[in-house]
């Protein structure tokens, strides 16, 4: 017995442990997963990018640092014999500079000064590879060298299909625990009901009682034929009257068992759920960015859709203060967690519209089968 | 009534039509049909629900296929023609529509943004010829009028820049706009696709929550139509009966779709001076995996940018094949994945009994009892039965002792001859 009773106790620690793992690998495994991916991403973009931007910077620098000496080299030697002079080599020297800014901002300039502002910076490489893998794509920034765009192809290859795993598994889980949350609403509301119809049926029990209490006083005075008649109308009465209310119970019931069985959420308390979360994002960005309303709602939904078309874009989050690094922080769980809950209404509602179609369907069905 | 079971023997095979069309949306390129197609998880309990959702997928494609193959027999003798124009009725109401909302978005979008843009312009312009005007009149001037006039020019630029408007778009005449019908098709189906390169954006206020309300219906429709278009496809390679292997479907499915990347990058780097293959190659995976940075877009004639929405819609319809048949073959791989690490598990519990038993004998006799259980029960959660039933109360009986040691030899013979 003692042996058996071993064997059954490692056995269900084996499958506890086992469940265990799988859970780990599921869920929180597969959320570290995405953010280690970010993560690794930050760092190789950064790595790859940093420098050819801060050689583009000196590039600019240089050559802008080259022309003042060259224009003022100019006013001072030229000046006292010919203004015309001083005009041509003047302006060659600016078309020179304009043709090195232009060659420049092709190759990823974006006038932020050598050594004090930098786009490829670690938060500005993690937003970069979130939008990757997201397929949001903003643009605002992009990979600009050979290497940065092939490990960008790459990336995002290897990128994208782990985030579409992430998001179906967290829109899965948030699928059933809004679903459940919906089902606990519907018995508490019945509940509800049932209490209320009770203590109406006791309401009506007390009356029964005193009017039953009445007819026996008033049959002590009067005669038999009287009290037989009175005593059974009132106790009629009080039957129907508690069959009544037992009825109405019943159907209570039955309807929450019905409601329950099907398990649906209603399309409107889905949609209700999106616009509210893009309603609290809309908010967010509006105090931190100063956008307006519409500007900030039309960033959500346009980031939400993956669309992204990169003309607004959280600019204050993408420096090295520590408030940027909170606000890139919250930013980022924003995104990750407004694309799940879409997922997860989309899932929601195509239920809704699948049980639609099949309903419709089998009506067409039973009307034809009426037919033939 | 024959007419009438006739008409409604057609609405109930579109009707029935239309649940797989909607579960096709997990089979698009986009965030939401990825979701579903790629739900499934190692996990045990998601392997049960998995198995029965693959069931239950399978289980609805034959019933379409019967259904299909029914309205074929009866059609057959009547009118071919009849029944194939019924048969891809659906995709092409489908293609028309996302065709026509795509153009009817396109319209609107035109009316909206090209008056805005003609108001920025003239109100802009306005001002640039008084500021000239004003610059001109008064000749001597103080060091501090000039910085200030030079100050109010530029935020005035810096304003018209950052509503859309370019300092050199002052220099001619302002006829032709950025919102021509072609553009804002082009626009349309970056939109629907969620590509949204970024180059051409709503400025209006009319603009953007067109915007988002076009977007809201516009995606689901293009996401179903793109579906469908995908079943279609892997329909006729299912039809060829010598691809029956996965394995071989998934191959080709993929070396067509890299194939059509490189070729389209081949066909861009001909045709835009300014890109190299990288950059090409570069633009196409950006655009088929739906990011759309936008820093490289196509810019130039109108057939050149109807090619490149067709470029956009084939590229896209691929896509979603390719991640199909991938993630059909990656699901059953994750399920073998399970199974192994369950046999993983099984052999570690082996190994920590093993201890238990010090004779070899007992040892094999125990995994082959194992083994015996698992193959009867069917890897059921019930304790297995290694040995036979012994009484609580055993002991107490003394006159079985003798008994119960031979029954014991006998199984241990059994067992071993099996």
């Amino acid at each position: 017995m003692g042996r058996r009773h071993r064997r059954s106790k490692v056995t269900r620690v084996v499958n506890l442990v086992k469940k265990i793992i799988a859970f780990f690998f599921s869920h929180i495994g597969l959320c570290a997963l995405v953010v280690g991916y970010a993560l690794l991403g930050a760092v190789i973009f950064k790595a790859v990018e940093g420098p050819h931007e801060a050689e583009i910077q000196e590039l600019v620098k240089s050559a802008r640092e080259k022309a003042v000496d060259v224009v003022w080299n100019a006013t001072f030697r030229v000046n006292r014999l010919d203004s015309k002079q001083w005009k041509k080599t003047v302006l060659d020297e600016v078309k020179r500079f304009k043709t090195v800014c232009m060659l420049s901002i092709r190759k990823g300039y974006d006038g932020k000064e050598y050594g004090k502002q930098a786009q490829w910076t670690f938060t500005g490489a993690f937003l970069y590879s979130l939008t990757v893998i997201t397929t949001i794509g903003y643009g605002n920034t992009a990979a600009k060298t050979y290497i940065g765009k092939t490990l960008t192809m790459l990336y995002a290859i290897i990128g994208i299909p782990l985030m579409l795993l992430f998001l179906t598994n967290i829109g899965d889980v948030m699928a059933k625990i809004f679903r459940f949350l919906y089902a606990q609403s519907i018995r508490l509301k019945f509940r509800l009901i049932l209490w209320h119809k009770k203590r109406k049926a006791a309401k009506i029990r007390r009356a029964n009682s005193l009017v039953s209490r009445l007819t026996r006083g008033h049959r002590v005075k009067a005669d038999s034929s009287v009290d037989s008649f009175g005593l059974g109308a009132g106790a009629d009465v009080e039957d129907l009257l508690t069959a009544r209310v037992e009825m109405e119970q019943l159907e209570v019931r039955e309807t929450a068992a019905a409601q329950l069985e099907s398990m649906t959420v209603p399309i409107s308390l889905v949609v209700f759920t999106m616009l509210g979360y893009l309603g609290v994002g809309t908010t967010i960005f509006k105090v931190w960015e100063g956008w307006t309303f519409l500007e900030s709602f039309y960033f959500c939904f346009i980031s939400l859709t993956t669309i992204g078309f990169g003309d607004k874009f959280p600019s204050t989050s993408v420096s090295n203060t520590d408030e940027a690094q909170e606000k890139l922080v919250i930013t980022s769980i924003y995104l990750l967690f407004g694309m799940a809950l879409l997922a997860m209404c989309f899932n929601l509602a195509q239920e809704e519209v699948q049980n639609k179609t099949r309903w419709i369907a089998d009506k067409f069905r039973s009307k034809e089968d009426d037919d033939d | 009534m024959h007419p009438r079971g006739k008409f409604l023997a057609g609405h109930l095979s579109a009707f029935c039509i239309t649940p797989t069309t909607t579960a096709l949306i997990s089979r698009n390129h986009s965030d939401w049909a990825h979701l579903q197609l790629l739900r499934r998880t190692p996990s045990s309990d998601a392997g049960n629900m998995n198995q029965i959702h693959f069931g239950t997928a399978s289980a609805r494609r034959r019933n379409a296929m019967i259904l299909e193959n029914n309205s074929g027999d009866e059609d057959a003798p009547k009118q071919g023609f009849l029944a194939n124009l019924r048969l891809a009725l659906f995709h092409l109401v489908l293609i028309f529509a996302t065709v026509a909302y795509i153009i009817a978005g396109a319209y609107l979008f035109t009316k909206i943004e090209h008056q805005a843009e003609l108001d920025r312009y003239q109100s802009y312009h306005t001002i640039y010829r008084n500021f000239i005007n004003n610059l001109y009149q008064s000749s001597n001037r103080s060091v501090a009028d000039v910085e200030n006039l030079i100050d109010t020019f530029t935020s005035i630029n810096f304003r018209a820049f950052k509503e859309g408007l370019k300092p050199t778009d002052f220099l001619v005449p302002q006829e032709t706009s950025r919102w021509s019908m072609i553009s804002a098709i082009f626009f349309t189906t970056t939109v629907l696709t969620s590509i949204g390169y970024g180059n051409l954006i709503p400025i209006s206020t009319g603009g953007k929550i067109f915007c988002v309300g076009y977007a809201i219906f516009g995606i689901p429709l293009t996401l179903v139509t793109i579906a469908d278009l995908a079943k279609f496809v892997a329909d006729m390679l299912i039809m060829d009966p010598t691809e029956d292997p996965k394995t071989g479907r998934q191959l080709l499915v993929l070396v067509f779709l890299l194939g059509y990347m490189t070729i389209s990058a081949c066909v861009y780097t001909i045709l835009e001076p300014m890109w190299s293959f990288l950059d090409s190659f570069y633009f196409c995976l950006v655009s088929l995996l739906t990011v759309g940075f936008g820093d490289l877009h196509p810019v130039g004639t109108v057939e050149y940018m109807l090619c490149s929405i067709v470029f956009i819609f084939i590229g896209l319809i691929l896509t979603t094949l390719a991640v199909d048949v991938s993630g059909s073959v990656g699901i059953a791989k994750m399920h073998s994945i399970g199974r192994g690490f369950d046999a993983m598990k099984m052999l570690n519990a082996l190994r920590v009994r093993k201890s238990e038993f010090v004779a070899k004998g007992a040892v094999s006799l125990s995994a082959a009892a194992r083994v015996a259980g698992r193959r009867l029960d069917g890897q059921q959660p019930h304790q297995p039965r290694w040995f036979a039933y012994v009484p609580k109360d055993a002991l107490t009986i003394p006159y079985i002792d003798e008994s119960a040691n031979v029954s014991s030899r006998t199984t241990t013979t059994t067992h071993t001859s099996i």
